[in-house]
C-alpha cells in the first residue's frame, strides 16, 4: 500500500488532501441471512484506499465507469460520507471526523452541483428563494434586502437575466439549461472554496453543454473556485479539468495533468477508456479491441490488481500484489506493475 | 462507401409523414412532413437534441404513437403501408419484422422471467406451433452469437450486467429474424467500454445478418463511429440526411454545422473551446414560420422566416433542408 505519513504542516497550495481513504458500506441482509451468516458481514468496497490532493484553484477531475467509486469519493471529500479509514484534510484542517455544528459551518465552504437540476431544486420554491436559502442558513445576520440583492446579483452572474424575471420563476417554468444555471447560482451564493460537480452537464444537450462548461470556467476565475469534477465522459473533461484521476473499482489507477494523461496514458485501463470514447469523425473509427467483461462486483473485488481479470497485460504478480501508485513521469502517477512498457 | 450504400435496396419508406399531438395548448407538431428511406443492411443514425422528435419518429415506425396522436402520410414497409395495418397484421409486423430497444433494458425485461423464458415466449407468441424444445434451441444458438454465455440463459435480468441486458433485448428482436432494429438511446446508460462493445455488435449484425439498424441517439460521435448514414432532426423536421462521410466532412445545414462544432472530443490538438449555439429549440405548439431553425440561424436570409425550404440534395450529395442551397429568388417572387 502507498502509505505516506501526513506532513505536519500542509503545503499551502493543496486545498484538499485525501490520504488512504476507504469507504465500505455494509451489505444489507435479511433476518434469515443474518442468522445463517452467524456474524459474518459483507461490505461493498466502494472506495478502497485512495490518496490524492486537489490544488487550490484547479479543476481536479475524477473519471471512471459506474461503480468505480468516483461519486462516493466526491461525497467523502465534502463529508457527505464519513470515511471508514484514512484522513481528509481541507485547507489544512483534518475534517475526517467532523460532526454537528463544526461540519455545518464547513458546508458553507463546499457546495455541490448534481446531474439532474430538476431533482436538485424544490419544485415548490421560486428560484430566488431557493438560491437565497443558502444565505439564510449560513449568513443569518444578513437582512432580507441584502439577501435579495445578493440573489439578484448571482442570478445575473450565472446568466439568468433579467434577474427580476427569473427570481420568481419556478423550476418547471424554465428550460433544463436554465435550471442548471440556477443550481450553480445556489451553490455559489455562500462563496464556497470548493465545488463538487458530480456529472453536472451529463443530462444537457450538446449545445447547452458548451454553454454550461463555459459558465463554469468563467465563474471559477471570477470567484477563485476549486472544482472537483466527477464525470464518466473523458471528452467533456477535456474542456474543464486541469488534472484528472482515473478510478476503477474503488482504486485510483492513474493521476496526471490532463494533457499528459490523454497523450501518454500508462495504465491499460486508462488506455482502453480513452480508446472507447467515440470520435465524431467517421474517418477515425476505433479498431482497437475492448477489454473482456464488465466492471466486477465491489463486494468481493479481485485480489491483487483489480483490473487484472480484464487486462491484456496481466501476468502472475498482478493476481497477487496490488500495485501502488508510482510516479513514472513528471506529475504523473500510475498503479500498474507493467506501466514502464508504455514509457 | 459501404456496400449498404451501393446496392440500395429499400426496406422502409417514410413518405411525407407527420405526427400531431393534441395537447391542452393546441396541436403540437412533433414530426413534420418527414420523408426518407431505410435501406437493407445499413446502420443509420438519427440524431438531434431532446424534443426534436427523433424518438417520436422512431416509435411511429412501429406505429407506437399514443392514441391522441394524429398520423398522416405513409410508412411503407416492403411496399405495404403500416398505417393501414389492422391489429393482427400490426402485431405480426412488430415482432417479426421490426423490434425496438430502449435506453433502460431493466424496464423492458420482465424481472421475474429468466432470459430463456423471455426468448421462448417471444418465439411461441409469434409462431405458436413451435415446440418449446425447438424454441429453446434457437434461443441457445442466438445467445452465443450475441456474446452471452449459454449458462446465462437461466439467469434473471437482475443478475445480468447492463450490457448483457441490452444484448438480451437485441436477442428478443433477432430470435424472430426481425430485419429492422430500432435502437432508441440503447447505449446511453452504458459505460463507454460496454457501449463500444455493443457498437461492435451492431456492426456484426449488419455485416453478418444484413439487419438494418436505426440508431436514435443524442450522441453524434456514436453515429460517426458506427453508422453508414446520418439523419439530423431539428424541431420535428429533417434538417440534413446523407452518408456519414458527406455530413461529417462537409455539414451543410447551419444547425448541423453548429451541432458538430459543439461536440466534445478527446483529441488534444483540437480547439480548447466548444462552439456555443445561441437560443433554444422552439415550442412545437407554435413553431416559427418558415424554416423552424431561422430564429437561431446565423446565416438566415429574409425568405427563411417566410417560407419553408425543401429537403433537397446539395451538389449531388446529402439532402439539406435549407434555403442557402436552394433558389430562393424565384421562390420569393412567385
Amino acid at each position: 500500500m502507498n502509505v505516506q505519513p501526513v506532513p505536519q504542516a500542509q503545503p499551502a497550495d493543496n486545498l484538499v488532501e485525501v490520504r488512504d481513504v476507504k469507504k465500505w458500506f455494509p451489505v444489507q441482509q435479511g433476518v434469515l441471512d443474518k442468522l445463517l451468516a452467524a456474524g459474518h458481514q459483507d461490505y461493498i468496497h466502494a472506495v478502497d484506499g485512495i490518496s490524492f490532493e486537489i490544488r487550490r484553484g484547479e479543476v481536479f477531475g475524477l473519471a471512471g465507469e459506474s461503480g468505480s467509486g468516483k461519486s462516493t469519493t466526491g461525497r467523502l471529500v465534502v463529508r457527505m460520507e464519513t470515511p471508514t479509514a484514512g484522513s481528509i484534510h481541507f485547507d489544512g484542517a483534518d475534517i475526517s471526523a467532523l460532526e454537528g455544528e463544526e461540519l455545518r459551518r464547513l458546508r458553507r465552504r463546499m457546495q455541490i452541483i448534481y446531474q439532474d437540476p430538476m431533482a436538485s431544486l424544490n419544485p415548490r420554491m421560486a428560484l430566488g428563494e431557493a438560491i437565497g436559502y443558502g444565505l439564510k442558513v449560513h449568513a443569518p445576520e444578513l437582512g432580507d434586502a441584502e439577501r435579495h440583492q445578493r440573489t439578484i446579483d448571482m442570478l445575473e452572474k450565472v446568466g439568468l437575466s433579467p434577474a427580476q424575471f427569473f427570481y420568481g420563476k419556478f423550476p418547471h417554468q424554465i428550460s433544463g439549461g436554465q435550471r442548471q444555471r440556477a443550481v450553480i447560482a445556489r451553490a455559489l451564493i455562500t462563496h464556497p472554496d470548493l465545488i463538487l460537480a458530480d456529472e453536472p452537464i451529463a443530462m444537457a444537450d450538446v449545445s447547452v453543454r458548451a454553454l454550461l462548461l463555459d459558465l463554469m470556467n468563467q465563474l471559477k476565475r471570477e470567484f477563485n473556485l476549486t472544482y472537483l469534477f466527477i464525470t464518466h465522459d473523458l471528452a467533456t473533461a477535456k474542456y474543464i479539468c486541469d488534472r484528472i484521476g482515473i478510478m476503477y473499482l474503488g482504486k485510483l489507477v492513474e493521476v496526471a495533468e490532463l494533457r499528459e494523461l490523454y497523450s501518454h496514458p500508462l495504465h491499460p485501463y486508462t488506455q482502453a477508456l480513452l480508446a472507447a470514447v467515440p470520435v465524431p469523425n467517421p474517418h477515425q473509427r476505433r479498431t482497437q479491441a475492448m477489454p473482456e467483461g464488465e466492471i466486477p462486483n465491489p463486494i468481493h473485488p479481485p485480489a491483487g490488481c483489480r483490473f487484472h481479470p480484464r487486462c491484456p497485460l496481466a501476468a502472475e504478480p498482478c493476481a497477487v500484489e496490488d500495485p501502488p501508485l508510482r510516479a513514472l513521469r513528471p506529475d504523473h502517477t500510475v498503479a500498474c506493475h507493467y506501466a514502464e512498457r508504455f514509457l | 462507401m459501404t456496400p449498404a450504400m451501393q446496392n440500395k435496396e429499400v426496406l422502409m419508406q417514410v413518405r411525407d409523414f407527420s405526427l400531431l399531438y393534441k395537447t391542452r395548448l393546441g396541436p403540437l407538431s412533433a414530426v413534420d412532413h418527414v420523408t426518407f428511406d431505410l435501406y437493407k443492411g445499413e446502420i443509420i443514425g438519427l440524431v438531434g437534441e431532446s424534443g426534436c422528435g427523433k424518438s417520436t419518429l422512431g416509435k411511429a415506425l412501429l406505429r407506437m404513437a399514443p392514441p391522441q396522436a394524429e398520423l398522416t402520410g405513409q410508412i411503407l414497409f416492403q411496399g405495404e403501408d403500416i398505417l393501414q395495418f389492422d391489429d393482427r397484421r400490426l402485431r405480426d409486423f412488430r415482432g417479426r419484422c421490426v423490434s425496438m430497444i430502449f435506453q433502460d433494458p431493466m424496464t423492458s425485461l420482465n424481472p421475474v422471467q429468466r432470459v430463456d423464458q423471455h426468448l421462448v415466449e417471444a418465439i411461441q407468441v409469434h409462431e405458436p406451433h413451435t415446440p418449446a424444445q425447438a424454441a429453446l434451441e434457437r434461443a441457445r444458438s442466438l445467445i452465443g452469437r450475441l456474446g452471452i454465455q449459454e449458462r446465462r440463459l437461466r439467469d434473471y435480468p437482475h443478475q445480468l450486467s447492463g450490457g448483457m441486458r441490452q444484448r438480451v433485448m437485441i436477442g428478443l428482436g433477432l430470435v424472430l429474424n426481425a430485419n429492422l432494429i430500432i435502437a432508441d438511446e440503447a447505449t446511453t446508460s452504458l459505460d463507454v467500454i460496454v457501449e463500444a462493445k455493443l457498437l461492435d455488435q451492431f456492426r456484426e449484425l449488419r455485416d453478418e445478418l444484413g439487419v438494418t439498424i436505426l440508431m436514435i441517439t443524442h450522441n453524434i460521435a456514436l453515429v460517426a463511429e458506427v453508422a453508414d448514414r446520418i439523419a439530423v432532426m431539428y424541431a420535428g423536421q429533417m434538417a440534413e440526411l446523407g452518408s456519414v462521410y458527406e455530413v461529417f466532412d462537409a455539414p451543410r445545414h447551419p444547425y448541423t454545422q453548429g451541432l458538430l462544432a459543439s461536440v466534445p472530443t478527446i483529441s488534444l490538438n483540437e480547439r480548447t473551446e466548444l462552439f456555443k449555439m445561441g437560443g433554444e429549440p422552439p415550442n412545437l405548439t407554435h413553431p416559427p414560420q418558415g424554416c423552424r431553425f431561422h430564429p437561431r440561424c446565423s446565416q438566415a436570409l429574409p425568405i427563411c422566416s417566410q417560407r419553408e425550404p425543401e429537403l433537397r440534395p446539395v451538389n449531388g450529395g446529402q439532402l439539406v433542408h435549407c434555403w442557402l442551397y436552394q433558389n430562393h429568388e424565384s421562390q420569393g417572387a412567385s
